[in-house]
């Protein structure tokens, strides 16, 4: 398994147990497919009944299509930078979709490390 | 020409949104808390000048008579400023010019605004309300649609053509003026943002227009700020400690006719600040200053503000953010109060709220964001979010 992986398995729980994260969840009903460099196979995330799940392979519908390398998005998710930051530089790719609704993405895994 | 004081000062706190109040109840209160600072009625005053940045945003057309009438002022004279985001440095020049002259001994200037009533009907957001409502200050003929917000204007206009020229400020140095002012802000009660960032964490935020940075932008806020201005003879009447006016401009300089010698530059803001210490016979700020609250919409226009101001030569200002200078215990502290990257920021309040924090330095009654007073003088500057429109006061005891 990827480093991206491990990371978004460590994470998903919390952020489905996070009411912030959750009020984000529920108005953003998307799928997203990632093909990433360090990564075994493609796998995605979905929102079901209000919650976040990771999955392995390519599901049916796709809203958002990542590509590009996964040791960056690690870092993402590890909310050492944001997601502007490797699309900024390239070595992330938003080949279908939107940039905006993979930033509401970024603002979901954000609330697992608010200060306030 | 008439020595012109403040006399009384009135805030209230910077918030995101404040549901629970109207912006006639919240220019009430700032009022209301100015009289009371000054020991005055509101029948002692002369003229009520009113600021606002965007009407839409209020939801209120022709604001100015409304809150009149709410304030009791009925039967005197009332202006109402029109100068985008920098209305309220325009209606702290006019009130001065009204004193000065000997038209009207007392004048209130009362600077209202909410960001947060007006929401987006497809995102359900007040932010993207916000920036609607903002959209249509611009030239609504040649600019709105092809206009970016604030903050990648100011990168694109100042910023980065700066930072081409001299090779400054630095990523580092952009972070490090968001977390001076974001500390700052951590002991202002009246801060809207109290958050404990690293340089990483800002530099690392999400990217607005690079190297601009979420933590290096402004808040959107709802605030009101009051100042009460009064003739010598009157603010001796009313008060042992006067802060003066001795020093006041504003000007318009198009920033947005993208000519090369004004790209990378805050021209307006250069030309208010010499005719203002020009004014007050100051020579070198850096030194004759205490204290100043600087219009940081980005932290980028901060460090540049440094130049214009006259605080540094072009192309030094991040060296002032390296060495300490504008920290709280620095040469000359900037932004004691986090400033409109952690403070709060509104158009068309902010000046008027920079001017009631740097009487209350200058009176040393600021509490806990409190600086050293020395020279007894402080700056204040403010900016539309073009830079197009400036202005400076230096304020004195």
């Amino acid at each position: 398994m990827g480093e991206v992986k491990d990371e978004l398995k460590r994470v998903i729980p919390l952020l489905n147990g996070n009411p912030r994260a959750k009020e984000i969840i529920e108005g953003w009903p998307r799928t997203v497919l990632f093909e990433l460099e360090g990564e075994e196979t493609p796998f995605h995330i979905s929102v079901r009944e209000g919650r976040l799940s990771l999955g392995d392979g390519v599901p049916g519908e796709v809203d958002i299509l990542v590509r590009g390398k996964g040791k960056e998005l690690a870092r993402v998710v590890r909310r050492e930078r944001d997601i502007t930051h490797p699309i900024a530089e390239a070595s992330l790719k938003v080949e279908k979709g939107q940039l905006s609704q993979l930033i509401i993405f970024d603002r979901i895994l954000a609330t697992a490390k608010r200060k306030t | 020409m008439r020595k012109v004081a403040v006399v009384g000062v009135g805030t209230v706190p910077w918030r995101s949104h404040y549901e629970d109040k109207t912006w006639l109840a919240l220019g009430f209160e700032a009022a209301k808390n100015a009289l009371e600072d000054a020991h005055l009625a509101k029948e002692d005053i002369d003229l009520a000048i009113y600021s606002c940045f965007c009407e839409l945003m209020l939801r209120q057309q022709i604001m100015s008579y409304i809150i009149h009438e709410y304030l009791g002022l009925q039967a005197k004279p009332s202006l109402r400023t029109n100068a985008a985001g920098a209305a309220d440095i325009a209606s702290l020049y006019a009130g001065f010019c009204e004193v000065a002259s000997g038209m009207s001994d007392i004048v209130l200037i009362l600077a209202i605004q909410k960001g947060g009533d007006l929401y987006c009907r497809e995102t359900r957001s007040r932010g993207d309300g916000f920036l609607k409502g903002t959209s249509f200050a611009f030239d609504t003929t040649w600019l709105q649609h092809v206009v970016p917000g604030t903050a990648a204007l100011m990168t694109a206009v100042f910023l980065v053509p700066h930072m081409e020229k001299y090779g400054t400020p630095t990523p580092q140095q952009l972070g490090k003026a968001s977390v001076k002012n974001h500390n700052n802000a951590l002991v202002n009660p009246e801060a809207q943002l109290k958050l404990e960032l690293s340089v990483e964490d800002v530099l690392n935020s999400r990217i607005i227009a690079w190297p601009t940075t979420m933590y290096q932008c402004c808040l959107y806020s709802d605030c009101a700020a009051a100042l009460i201005l009064a003739s010598e003879e009157k603010a001796k009447e009313i008060t042992d400690e006067p802060v003066w006016i001795s020093g006041i401009s504003e000007c318009s300089y198009p920033a947005m006719r993208f000519e090369e010698k004004s790209l990378g530059r805050i021209t307006a803001l250069n030309i208010s600040a010499n005719r203002a210490y020009r004014m007050a016979g100051i020579k070198d700020p850096l030194k004759e200053l205490d204290v100043a609250e600087i219009y940081d919409l980005i932290s980028g226009v901060e460090i540049l503000s440094y130049e214009e101001l006259g605080f540094c030569g072009p192309g030094e200002g991040g060296e002032l953010v390296d060495e300490g200078v504008v920290e709280k215990n620095g040469a000359l502290p900037v932004n004691p109060t986090g400033g409109r990257v952690a403070a709060g920021h509104v158009g068309a309040v902010s000046a008027a709220y920079s001017t009631a924090t740097i009487v209350r330095q200058l009176r040393e009654e600021a509490g806990s964001i409190q600086v050293p007073i020395q020279n007894g003088r402080g700056l204040i500057d403010c900016m539309d979010g073009y830079g197009s429109v400036c202005g400076v006061a230096i304020l004195e005891r």
